[in-house]
């Protein structure tokens, strides 16, 4: 690319990685070159090959796929066929690697201080000194050494155990930090202090960084170079400016157009006050609902005095950080959990917390849950799943639920022949139809949706959305919908109410909170959005000669291809740099 | 009230919780031995006669022996009469030998502990080493092999696996003498015989243990950060995977002292197995029941040790000290805890 740049610390070309079982391989002729002090992005949707492309460049396949390269170096030292030995001479001390934590990247058993200076002392360290490096390590990374090193991982919350995973990355001062999907899994507040972090800690070391996302708001953010995979292929390669501004291929335009941004276009009709709503009582209203949850020798209150009104066809989305009391909102709404204080009233009656009371409402309002695949039974048919809430109610007779099941399906936008098939056989979009067909199987007045689409790609995602925003047109259905994801609420939730540590600390119109948000919480959240963060400073063009072009996105105007994934009304938006930005003494104590 | 505080009270209200369970499963296991060994055929009485050389006692030593033992009583109250002087620690008295049956079982029970901790030992050892063996090794073939002898051991029963080491050690090779020997010298062969099967549980066990903890996301962590596959086995691995081994401890002590009367007896060792057995051939019902009682309190005991040990290895099963700490997935405590936010995003993306 240039005359001067920096010799790369990781190479590829012609990439293939094959999996024994598998009838394609999962990365087909790739090609990735990192360089010191930049970071390249890699973006691809589930199932395009890029978590088996990182591990294959980190030396880290499962067992049995068959990695084949015709370059391959790591800090310049060719990693072609390297035996176990040889990545162990790199592991760590070259490479470091940031795994997505499931919450299983940590050893459960062990403290974190513990495994830290364990693996120090395997490299050579001695007792005291590994203990004194790993402190540093834990400080380096924002977290207090003496509160949170002795504790096991699941005492920790997600953003600090990632913390603690970038600190064993970035131990033994690589010169490469691979790090797959490393926020995934966390809120995007939380997700940007993450990210910060590392992109501080990999350009002060003048690191080069790979970071594979699904996300692409979070390339915008942090890439100078981007990657989009698809089918084991990359697909388009080039600066994060041109890749996403000005993107040539088909599938990348299809995949920016996909991604929610804060501006993309609402899926509901907007019916400011609109046709002669308010006469109606609302569907569903909850007044001073209170949840309390016994913990360790107290109590904790996950849900404080909330209350909420959701009118006929309407959609009321709630968002917060998770831990905000949301989740539990929607429980208390479904009656999966009784409330200790407080009413909810449906269809103008009230629910007291009878038995057949709880019987009625759990037929009117109905839940769908985040991930499909852990909520429809395996073993089950989708058609049998279907018909489940048929048969528990009483609803028609045995020979009447195959057309019930058909006429669901094609409601869903399944085709008939789903109902034969199993979890197992069908996609996470196709799954997740079938969970809403089956909350809809008993014409419920209300569905309770709880993180949806957290799970989907986002090009699935968009699709359900569109289905959920179709069936509320058809059907007149009123929607609770549950998610961390503003993009996604703005584009479907008429009203929202943001949670913040079991109150509701801010509501109203979608657009209007949105635009004039008046809580902390709320402008913490928006501002966190990956997608419309400025760049941080440390990504520079200095180190990286010649590759990046000059204007670097961020100062540039927002241009075609990427404009949604940046504010379009920057006047109103808040700004990114504002409050609140925690303490490192703050972050540790979440 | 600090942290501590809130946790040493809460494990002593949990003991006393299993305690008062372990209770109800002794009285539970005594109840019922009574009830089959009452249903037996046979009549205790003229066992005893028997015994004594006697072939048929005269109807008046026979009514003697009854009103002695307490056998013309209804059968509701022999069975209130034996519980109430088990809860007030008397056995009563065996019928064959006349002896009180704690004496009896006192005198067994050094035997049997021995064998019982050197069973463990073997146990432990090799089948820990087995499982080691079989995860570390890479060739898919000796993997394979390795793991499929657990259920060969299993599957061998001891009386024959016993004679076997008999015949093979003592009298083929003389190694050491059959019967007779004290010390080290005479529990090593039933030891090993006993140890066969349970060895063979804590192989598995462990092995399937070591395998699923191999495929967890932090072995990866921990590959990438530059640990050689020894080191991971070791220190990441066994740790997590030697978990499982406390829960089924209970049943290890079971088999052990199941197995304990097979191998006693097939060794003529005079411990609490050999004891049992020849009570129930005698229908000695006394000594069975007290033999009964006192496993069954081996078992709940050694089951309350394993789940009071387990929040000490295990810090996910203790109570979170820390209220702002994430709540724990695993085992929850008593009362409602919060159920788990759902992390975002977490579908695997391969």
């Amino acid at each position: 690319m240039s005359r001067t740049a920096p010799a790369p610390v990781l190479e590829l070309s012609d990439l293939t990685v094959a999996y024994p079982a598998a009838p394609a391989p999962a990365v087909d002729g790739a090609a990735l070159t990192a360089r010191p002090g930049r970071t390249v992005a890699l973006v691809g949707e589930s199932g395009s090959g890029k978590s088996s492309l990182a591990a294959a460049a980190a030396g880290l396949s499962v067992p049995g796929a068959r990695v084949r390269a015709a370059v391959h170096t790591v800090g310049g030292v060719d990693m072609r066929g390297a035996g176990q030995r040889a990545w162990r001479a790199v592991h760590g001390s070259v490479l470091g690697f940031v795994p997505q934590d499931a919450g299983t990247g940590l050893n459960p058993v062990r403290s974190v201080a513990g495994q830290l200076a364990h693996t120090l002392r395997t490299r050579g360290a001695r007792r005291r000194e590994a203990a004194e490096r790993a402190a540093e390590a834990l400080a380096g990374v924002g977290l207090e050494p003496r509160l949170h090193g002795r504790r096991r991982p699941h005492e920790l919350s997600g953003g600090q155990r990632q913390r603690i995973l970038l600190a064993l990355a970035l131990a033994g001062e690589p010169r490469l930090v691979i790090a797959d999907e490393p926020t995934s899994a966390l809120d995007v507040t939380v997700q940007r202090q993450v990210l910060d972090l590392l992109a501080e800690r990999t350009a002060r070391a003048g690191a080069a960084l790979v970071l594979i996302t699904h996300d692409l708001g979070v390339a915008a953010d942090r890439a100078d170079d981007v990657l989009v995979m698809s089918g084991g292929r990359i697909v388009e390669a080039g600066t994060a400016a041109q890749v996403l501004e000005s993107p040539r291929e088909p599938y990348t335009r299809r995949l920016l157009a996909a991604a929610p941004g804060l501006d993309a276009p609402r899926l509901i009709a907007a019916p400011r006050g609109g046709p002669a709503q308010p006469q109606e009582p609302p569907v569903l209203r909850a007044a001073g609902l209170v949840r309390d949850f016994a913990h360790g020798g107290g109590s904790v209150r996950a849900v404080d005095g909330v209350s909420l009104e959701l009118p006929r066809g309407r959609t009321l989305g709630i968002v917060g950080e998770s831990g905000s009391g949301k989740s539990t909102t929607a429980r208390l709404l479904v009656g999966l959990e009784p409330a200790d204080a407080g009413e909810i009233e449906l269809l103008g009656a009230p629910v007291t917390g009878r038995r057949a009371e709880a019987v009625r409402l759990a037929r009117r309002v109905r839940f769908v849950h985040q991930d499909p695949s852990a909520s429809l039974d395996p073993r089950r048919s989708a058609g049998d799943s279907i018909a489940e809430p048929l048969a528990g109610f009483g609803i028609g007779t045995r020979a009447e639920r195959p057309a019930r099941v058909r006429a669901l399906l094609e409601r869903v936008a399944l085709p008939a022949d789903a109902a034969r098939r199993r979890p197992g056989e069908l996609s996470g979009g196709q799954r997740q139809r079938v969970a809403i067909a089956r909350a809809l199987a008993v014409d419920p007045e209300v569905v309770v949706l709880d993180e949806p689409v957290s799970a989907l790609d986002v090009s699935v995602q968009a699709q359900i959305l569109e289905l959920l925003a179709g069936l509320q047109r058809e059907l007149g259905l009123s929607y609770v919908f549950i998610s961390h994801d503003l993009a996604v609420v703005r584009q479907i939730a008429h009203d929202v109410l943001v949670m913040a540590q079991g109150r509701v600390v801010d509501a109203g119109p979608t657009e209007e909170v949105f635009a004039a948000p008046t809580a902390p919480t709320t402008r913490a959240l928006l501002a966190a959005v990956p997608g419309r963060a400025q760049r941080p400073p440390s990504a520079g063009p200095a180190t990286a000669a010649g590759a990046a072009p000059p204007g670097a996105p961020a100062s540039g105007p927002p241009a075609a291809g990427r404009s949604h994934l940046v504010p379009s009304h920057p006047d109103r938006s808040p700004d990114p740099s504002q409050p609140p930005s925690r303490t490192a003494a703050q972050i540790g104590a979440r | 009230m600090s942290a501590r505080g809130t946790g040493a009270r809460g494990a002593a209200l949990f003991a006393l919780r299993r305690g008062l369970h372990g209770l109800v499963v002794l009285w539970a296991a005594y109840t019922l031995s009574f009830l089959i060994l009452s249903a037996l055929p046979g009549d205790p009485v003229t066992i005893m006669l028997g015994a004594a050389g006697q072939a048929a006692g005269t109807p008046e030593q026979v009514a003697a022996l009854r009103a002695e033992h307490g056998l013309d009583r209804p059968l509701a109250l022999q069975y209130l009469v034996q519980l109430g002087g088990i809860v007030r620690g008397d056995l009563g008295t065996s019928y064959t030998s006349g002896q009180p049956v704690a004496s009896l079982i006192a005198a067994a029970v050094p035997t049997t502990v021995e064998l019982a901790v050197w069973t463990l030992l073997f146990a432990l050892l090799g089948g820990g080493a087995l499982a080691l063996t079989a995860s570390a090794s890479r060739s898919p073939r000796l993997r394979g092999l390795l793991a499929a002898l657990p259920g060969l051991g299993a599957s061998l029963p001891t009386f024959f696996t016993g004679l076997v080491l008999l015949q093979v050690v003592a009298f083929r090779l003389r190694l050491i003498p059959a019967l007779g020997a004290h010390g080290f010298a005479g529990v090593v062969l039933p030891a090993l015989t006993l140890a066969l099967p349970i060895g063979a549980i804590v192989a598995q066990v462990l092995f399937r243990a070591l395998e699923s903890a191999w495929d967890q996301q932090f072995i990866t962590t921990y590959r990438a950060a530059g640990l050689s596959r020894p080191r991971l086995l070791l220190a990441h691995a066994l740790p997590v995977a030697a978990l499982p081994l406390l829960s089924i401890a209970g049943v290890l002590a079971g088999q052990l002292l199941g197995g304990a009367v097979v191998v006693e007896t097939v060794f003529t060792r005079n411990g609490l197995g050999r004891l049992a057995q020849t009570a129930v051939a005698n229908q000695d019902i006394p000594t069975v029941q007290g033999i009964v009682v006192l496993c069954a309190a081996v078992f709940v005991l050694v089951n309350l040790a394993a789940d009071l040990l387990y929040p000490l290895v295990d810090a996910r099963t203790r109570p979170a000290a820390d209220p702002r700490a994430r709540r724990t997935p695993l085992r929850r405590s008593r009362g409602r805890t919060a159920p788990q936010q759902p992390a975002v995003l977490q579908e695997a993306r391969p």
